[in-house]
């Protein structure tokens, strides 16, 4: 499949979003919902399994196509367990729920989902394309390479942005 | 200012100063930010952040995404705690009140979703609580339970203290009381079969040794009972399907599932044995897809036991083997088949299993390989085979059978390893296999070093044929010791390694070495015109025109040349290969008038005798090109060219390093032309070729992307070469850092083309880059070949 050099974001179609979204919540669901298996789960299995089921339908561009939806739709599933949690433990009022992501945490404590969702949204009110990458990178689980394929710029202009993104958004969730 | 300008101008800066050094930030920003201390401070708090890295440098991992959940009973078990969950379902320790005892709770995830399923699932638990083995944690009971959620099937077990054996496997343990456990564990497997249970899903984490060193096989049928439905399993839980599937068989894995028998419980065994003696899984898994494990299991042969430790080998191989046939039949066909040889094993006594014949593996080979990998995966395969069944027969080696089997494993795990299946969807190299059966051939037939020594020597010939000089030096050298050691130096084979050994080391630009070796191979030789004499000479020759010894390389070929004029006749194929090499030495002294006829004539005599297709005709056809070239008839030239790398392609292969040779003459041809786009065109497709047959590293491979960005950088622009050249560097630095060879290659490329670009900062420091490489840049020399 070959990748078309443009942005796969821009041409954000709805309905597209809505199937991955339901296919990718119903996978991750599993998971969200019981277990803790052997194995780590990162998002570039569920989007690739996703992709297996969803590919032949046709109506993707291009696998950089499907990965840009597929990242965004990552991020509402994880957004949306996050919050549905929040209302069942304290009756409908907002709690936050701490992912933690897979290795490392430099800032050594658990990685608010919420918080980076509304802090990723202020971002994409300066800069989408930043918030993009970051969207790509962390919930789709792409690398720098991917992502400035996906999103139709040069690996080092995606790079920036991503040091420029990762250190912006520490520094939001630091203030909270 | 608004907030948007000021987040540019943060961006801008941040961009700026990121990569430098502290002193050299702080010296940036002062002068940057003199007026704006708040600007500066938001700079710098971003920069603590950039330099601690940290979060969001993962991706998220949504499977820490749960919380704990213990429901404070399930039917009349008070829940304890929770002690595992697994793929199917939750085990919760928990207390019983009549008998008074604990248990183990296992809940299962899916619940009884129609009324057949209920049925089959009343039926079966009946069978489970009647099951009784020491080996067997007992089922108590077998109910549902809804939790609100729906009815969900759950198991009262025996709770069984102890460790798992994917734990045990870790530790050191003798052969013998690894055999003796898996046994024990065998036995329970048998007595369920015989009372009609299959387990289905037996895997080192299913099973515990108590404290007492017994084995208890854990949800024994439970797989069957609730139908955990393996198809719909495979889609919803990828990442630890593939810890499940690694034991399952080929045929639980594709077919329905209610058609599987014991034979699965078999295979499963034969995983668990091979891991307890291997230490490993008989198929690497890591990092692989669900489609690609699938296949990998279905077609790919597992590693041998043998390679493992070499302990292991002969029996316990065998038996191993015979449990993970992948087609049932050609397994034991009940587990106390499996424990009857084990036993004969542990006794001393012949087994019952026998290793599959040489002629089996091949026919099996043969079906697999439709898609074989390209002409040189082939070529390695006959080479490789013909070499051992020739020097099997030439060394009379007595019909012992630790020799044949030596010589059957050898060839079956050399024919696994250039299985495509293999690779699972990643290119192999043909250097792969090579390494693959050169790795291999340092653990075999010890017995008879003489086979060995042939082996290595084909090895050797076929790393020499891939541009691999330094790997056929080492396999020449020692199959040159052996041979000297077991039969003198004057033997004709032995003499025959060491002048391949000498054209080895003429490439590896050790012309003094090759000279001494082969002079000294001259020497051992009685008769002056007999063929290794006349073979040693034209290499010598060859060293001769590498070290810019013309005369004495005339003189040797003339040698030849008169030699075999006088035993085979003119119009013979000797006579004609030999005027080829002595007419490129003409041409080199710039006797054109006496080189030219000579050519011609010898080329009409090798394509009428040999033919246009045969290598060395092509080679003829090469050599001529290049004197034609010489004399400036460029058209004639690239017509005899053109024919050279389309023959080649077709016979020996397209990465052939003949074959790249005349490619990469003529895409030369092409440039100096500047036919530019066609080159391009060309190079490209051959970078493409190369880095999948021989790999990104390959001098080859890079001596064609130094090529492409050459002619990018002429033939379009500058920034399109800029890019290939520095993702090329890129992708080698990141995979072998910046030091390797290859990564210096590039980055000498790199500098290369800044050099003739004039941007000249950049040309120094991509120059200091390269520096710190262990590469160290040839002078060009124009490469020509001559028929050996």
């Amino acid at each position: 499949m070959t990748e078309e050099p443009e942005n796969m974001m821009r041409s954000n179609e709805p309905d597209m979003l809505a199937d991955v979204y339901g296919d990718l919540r119903q996978i991750a669901a599993e998971y969200l919902r019981r277990e803790r298996p052997d194995h780590t789960l990162q998002p570039t299995a569920l989007v690739h399994e996703a992709y297996l089921k969803l590919a032949d339908s046709g109506q993707w561009k291009s696998a950089a196509h499907f990965r840009a939806v597929a990242s965004r739709a990552m991020r509402q599933i994880l957004v949306d367990h996050a919050r549905m949690r929040g209302r069942l433990k304290r009756g409908g009022q907002h709690e936050r729920v701490m992912l933690t992501t897979g290795v490392a945490l430099g800032m050594d404590r658990d990685l608010d989902v919420l918080a980076l969702d509304e802090a990723l949204s202020a971002l994409a009110g300066y800069d989408e394309r930043k918030a993009q990458v970051v969207e790509l990178r962390f919930f789709g689980g792409l690398s720098a390479r991917e992502s400035a394929k996906t999103l139709g710029i040069a690996q080092k202009t995606a790079e920036s942005d991503w040091y420029f993104a990762r250190a912006w958004l520490h520094e939001r969730l630091s203030q909270r | 200012m608004s907030d948007t300008d000021r987040f540019a101008k943060l961006e801008n800066l941040f961009e700026q100063v990121r990569d430098l050094e502290t002193n050299a930030r702080k010296a940036f920003l002062d002068h940057e930010c003199i007026n704006d201390a708040d600007l500066r401070h938001e700079v710098e708090k971003l920069l603590a952040h950039h330099d601690r890295g940290g979060m969001l440098d993962d991706p998220i991992d949504i499977t820490n995404a749960q919380e704990e959940y213990l429901p404070e009973s399930v039917g009349r078990y008070q829940v304890l705690e929770c002690l595992g969950r697994g793929g199917m379902g939750v085990v919760y320790r928990a207390e019983q009140d009549q008998p008074q005892r604990q248990v183990a709770l296992k809940m299962m995830h899916a619940g009884l979703r129609s009324k057949d399923l209920q049925r089959r699932f009343e039926f079966e638990s009946s069978v489970l609580a009647r099951l009784q083995h020491p080996g067997i944690a007992q089922i108590f009971e077998v109910a549902t339970w809804d939790d609100g959620n729906g009815a969900r099937p759950f198991f009262a077990m025996e709770l069984v203290e102890g460790v798992a054996l994917d734990q045990f496997v870790k530790e050191k343990h003798s052969i013998e009381a690894k055999l003796r456990l898996f046994i024990a564990i065998c036995e329970a497997v048998h007595h369920a079969h015989q009372k009609g249970v299959i387990h289905r899903d037996l895997k080192p984490a299913n099973i515990m040794i108590t404290h007492d060193g017994v084995p208890k096989i854990l949800d024994f049928g439970v797989a069957r009972t609730t139908d955990a439905d393996l198809q719909a399993t495979m889609y919803t839980l990828p990442g630890q399907l593939v810890g499940t599937l690694t034991y399952m068989s080929p045929e639980q894995i594709n077919s329905d599932s209610s058609q599987l028998d014991t034979r699965s419980d078999v295979y499963a065994l034969g995983v668990i044995l091979y891991e307890l003696l291997a230490g490993q899984l008989p198929y690497d898994l890591a990092d692989k897809s669900l489609a690609q494990v699938a296949r990998i299991i279905n077609e790919r042969e597992p590693r041998s036991l043998a390679s493992h430790d070499r302990k292991l080998r002969g029996d316990l191989t065998t038996i191993v083997s015979k449990a993970l046939e992948k087609e049932p039949e050609r397994r034991y066909a009940s587990v106390f088949g499996l424990i009857s040889d084990l036993r004969r094993f542990l006794a001393h006594e012949p087994i019952a299993a026998r290793p599959a014949s040489a002629v089996y593996q091949m026919t099996k080979f043969a079906q697999r390989n439709k898609t074989i990998v390209g002409g040189m995966a082939a070529m390695i395969v006959i080479l490789l085979s013909a070499t051992i069944v020739l020097s099997w027969q030439s060394a009379r080696i007595n019909t012992e059978a630790r020799t044949r089997q030596d010589v059957a494993n050898f060839l079956r795990e050399m024919l696994t390893s250039l299985d495509p299946a293999k690779t699972a969807g990643e290119p192999l190299t043909v250097r792969d296999m090579l390494d693959d059966a050169s790795l291999r051939l340092e653990n075999s037939f010890e017995t008879v070093p003489s086979v060995r020594a042939d082996l290595q020597g084909t090895v050797g010939s076929t790393y020499h044929l891939l541009g691999e000089y330094e790997q056929a030096e080492y396999h020449y050298r020692q199959a040159v010791n052996v041979l000297t050691q077991e039969h003198g130096i004057k033997d004709e084979k032995t003499l025959k390694i060491l002048a391949d050994f000498g054209l080895t080391l003429k490439e590896l630009d050790r012309l003094e070495e090759a000279e001494s070796i082969l002079r000294d191979a001259l020497s051992h030789i009685e008769d002056p015109v007999s063929p290794i004499a006349i073979k040693v000479r034209r290499f010598l020759a060859i060293v001769m025109v590498g070290m810019g010894r013309t005369e004495e390389a005339d003189a040797l070929f003339r040698y030849n040349y008169n030699s075999l004029l006088h035993s085979h006749g003119d119009k013979s194929v000797e006579v004609a290969s030999e005027a080829i090499n002595l007419g490129s030495v003409l041409m080199d002294s710039k006797r054109h008038d006496e080189a030219l006829p000579l050519l011609e004539e010898s080329l009409a005599t090798l394509r009428r005798e040999l033919g246009d297709d045969d290598p060395v005709t092509i080679s003829a056809i090469n050599n001529v090109s290049a004197v034609y070239h010489n004399l400036g008839r460029e058209e004639d030239s690239n017509e005899l060219l053109r024919e050279a790398v389309e023959r080649s392609t077709r016979v020996l292969g397209p990465v052939h390093l003949h074959t790249l040779r005349r490619r990469h003459n003529m895409v030369r041809g092409a440039m100096r032309r500047g036919d530019y786009e066609a080159s391009i065109a060309e190079t490209a497709n051959t970078v493409a070729i190369c880095e999948q047959e021989l790999g990104p590293t390959h001098s080859e491979t890079l001596t064609w992307v130094e090529m492409l960005v050459t002619g990018l950088a002429f033939g379009r622009s500058m920034e399109e070469a800029e890019q290939v050249a520095l993702s090329w560097y890129e992708r080698l630095e990141s995979e072998h850092g910046p030091t390797s060879r290859s990564a210096g290659r590039m980055a000498y490329l790199v500098m290369n083309l800044y050099d003739s670009w004039g941007k000249e900062e950049l040309e120094a420091e991509w120059l200091r880059r390269a520096k710190t490489s262990v590469y160290i840049p040839p002078d060009f020399i124009m490469q020509e070949e001559l028929p050996q």
